[in-house]
């Protein structure tokens, strides 16, 4: 449970982990269904009706950044600004 | 309350407008005073735009230019279709205060259409949910009964219409959050064929299966805005390259000797009695105007739900990985480390379902156990896909409940996320097949828990892929049958 939580980026409380994991046992148990189905030589669907897709490699516009950053939590120097990513604070 | 349209559908009310038997100015006011009176009931919206609706119908009435398919129509829009200057927050904590910077191209097409968007709808955190209670800011609730859920996830947007305080809202259907809200309430709910409607500006949540989905009160509506909100778009690279839908149905004679598929599974022994009874006097009544039953069999329709929800939570787990507090909404710092910055935010932001939704499919996706849980629904899909193949060999269109159920009441099954789950179990097979349906009004049953009182029950029709049009004119049909689609909650404003 906190290997999964860890990796999808949630910090959960021991609370919320007490609370969550017999939920999510409970989830898989019925989804445990799938392993009935003899699947042998059956392809995978990821998508239905798609097609690949190019478009002429010329250069479009894009959105004015300041708009975008206007929108974020925190921006300094027309960037996004997070907390440094090694080695601690800012 | 007063109607704000006196019950008309879009194409009515557009129509009265047109020959100048009222004003934009006058309906957008009498739509915003009734959703105002309806909140405190009802809590079908999270943001009523009065300035900006209000503006935009004097500039319609002041405009010389042709008027619109929806000219002065008022709309409500889903909170996870961006909506340019407005909060579009997905009804999270995450996104409180979180304005769109351009529009979705549905909303555009809407604009360009006439149309007055008055406000935007409660839902679902991030679409995740069949009644609307995972709304970060309070439930919406049934018109017909305030103490049960109207459906989810576009809980607001199925509200808003129910209700007649708008007569066309936008929501999206994932795995039936369009559909089974409209059989709950009792108006149309329209899951297009995959790739029909553009979903360029809706929130991802499971890229495969979403569908930007209208909620409207009439057939001819449903036809009346694919035609505005259908068709390709080359910023939505998995929008299919066929037109928008027809604007107008072709009627019944083209539909005599239309087979209509009726797959036993669909009417499993657990159905509610009286939704089991308001499906089949609706098939016969299909049956009367020269409509042929046919039954068919779709054999693997009890692995639907696993089959839907492992892959919806893997596709919501990685499309939830943007919300980590760097661009978006809102941010908790942690220990100060990026890492623990992107997790407390995410802690800090999201509700219970979409951590549970994001827990599932990121473990669906984890190494060792990806092709066990991801890899096997994607087979499965191929099977339930191949179900409807050879189900169209042999009818025109399927016919089946929509819910299981009619509206439950408000709290019946929060505790219980399996049976909130299973809420879904006639409706996601469409979507893993990427086919079109729509949920139709299809008369009233009593509840389970209550035979004193009488709510909608919805027929779902499944057309082959692309075959929306066949869909909206069987839609048609059966509304010519009965007037079901016509009567209207007392908790309403009509």
């Amino acid at each position: 449970m906190r290997e999964t939580a860890d990796l999808a980026r949630l910090d959960l409380s021991d609370e919320e982990c007490a609370r969550l994991e017999p939920e999510l046992d409970s989830i898989l148990e019925h989804f445990k269904a799938l392993s009935e189905l003899d699947l042998e030589g059956v392809e995978g669907t990821a998508s239905v009706g798609l097609q690949d897709v190019t478009r002429p490699d010329v250069p479009q516009g894009s959105m004015d950044p300041e708009t975008l950053l206007a929108r974020a939590p925190r921006e300094r120097d027309s960037h996004y600004q997070v907390p440094r990513a090694v080695g601690g604070s800012e | 309350m007063n109607a704000p349209f006196e019950g008309l559908d879009a194409t009515g009310l557009r129509d009265a407008i047109c020959a100048g038997q009222r004003g934009v100015r006058e309906t957008t006011a009498a739509c915003l005073d009734a959703i105002e009176a309806s909140q405190d009931t009802l809590g079908a919206f999270l943001t009523i735009e009065r300035e900006s609706a209000l503006a935009r119908a004097e500039e319609l009435e002041r405009s010389d230019a042709e008027p619109g398919p929806l000219h002065g129509v008022p709309v409500a829009i889903k909170a996870n279709l961006c909506w340019e200057g407005h909060e579009t927050n997905c009804a999270s904590r995450l996104l409180e205060g979180w304005r769109a910077p351009y529009s979705a191209t549905s909303v555009e097409r809407l604009l360009a259409a006439g149309a007055v968007p008055v406000g935007v709808t409660n839902m679902d955190e991030f679409a995740m949910g069949s009644s609307g209670e995972n709304s970060a800011f309070g439930p919406a609730r049934n018109p017909w009964d305030t103490t049960r859920i109207p459906g989810g996830s576009s809980s607001g947007s199925a509200v808003a219409v129910a209700a007649r305080l708008v007569p066309l809202a936008l929501g999206s259907d994932t795995g039936g959050s369009v559909r089974q809200p409209a059989a709950l309430c009792g108006v149309y709910g329209y899951k297009p064929t995959y790739g029909r409607v553009s979903r360029y500006g809706l929130v991802a949540f499971g890229s495969s299966l979403d569908q930007v989905s209208p909620f409207v009160t009439s057939a001819r509506d449903l036809a009346l805005c694919m035609s505005v909100i259908g068709g390709h778009d080359p910023r939505d690279s998995t929008s299919l390259e066929l037109d928008a839908p027809s604007a107008a149905l072709r009627g019944e004679v083209a539909l005599t000797g239309l087979k209509v598929g009726v797959p036993k599974e669909h009417f499993p022994p657990e159905l509610d009695k009286g939704t089991r009874a308001a499906c089949e006097a609706a098939l016969a009544r299909l049956e009367e105007r020269g409509c042929e039953l046919v039954e068919v069999s779709l054999p693997h329709a009890s692995y639907a739900i696993p089959t839907y929800y492992v892959v919806a939570t893997a596709e919501a787990s990685s499309n939830l990985a943007r919300f980590d507090g760097v661009a978006y909404g809102q941010r908790v710092d942690g220990d100060g480390s990026l890492n623990s910055m992107f997790a407390a935010t995410r802690a800090a932001g999201f509700g219970d379902e979409v951590k549970r939704r994001i827990l599932i499919g990121t473990y669906a996706l984890s190494a060792g156990y990806q092709d066990e849980w991801y890899g096997r629904a994607t087979r499965a899909r191929t099977l339930l896909r191949r179900d409807y193949e050879a189900a169209f060999e042999r009818c025109d269109v399927i016919a089946a409940p929509t819910s299981p159920t009619v509206a439950f009441p408000l709290g019946e099954r929060t505790e219980d996320p399996v049976s909130m789950y299973l809420a879904d179990i006639l409706t996601v097979s469409a979507s893993l097949a990427g086919l079109p349906a729509v949920s139709a009004p299809a008369g009233f049953a009593a509840p389970a828990d209550d035979p004193t009182k009488s709510l909608p029950v919805g027929l779902q029709l499944t057309g082959p892929h692309a075959c929306d049009e066949r869909v909206i004119e069987v839609a048609g049909l059966l509304e010519s049958t009965s007037d079901d689609h016509l009567k209207t909650p007392s908790g309403g404003a009509a």
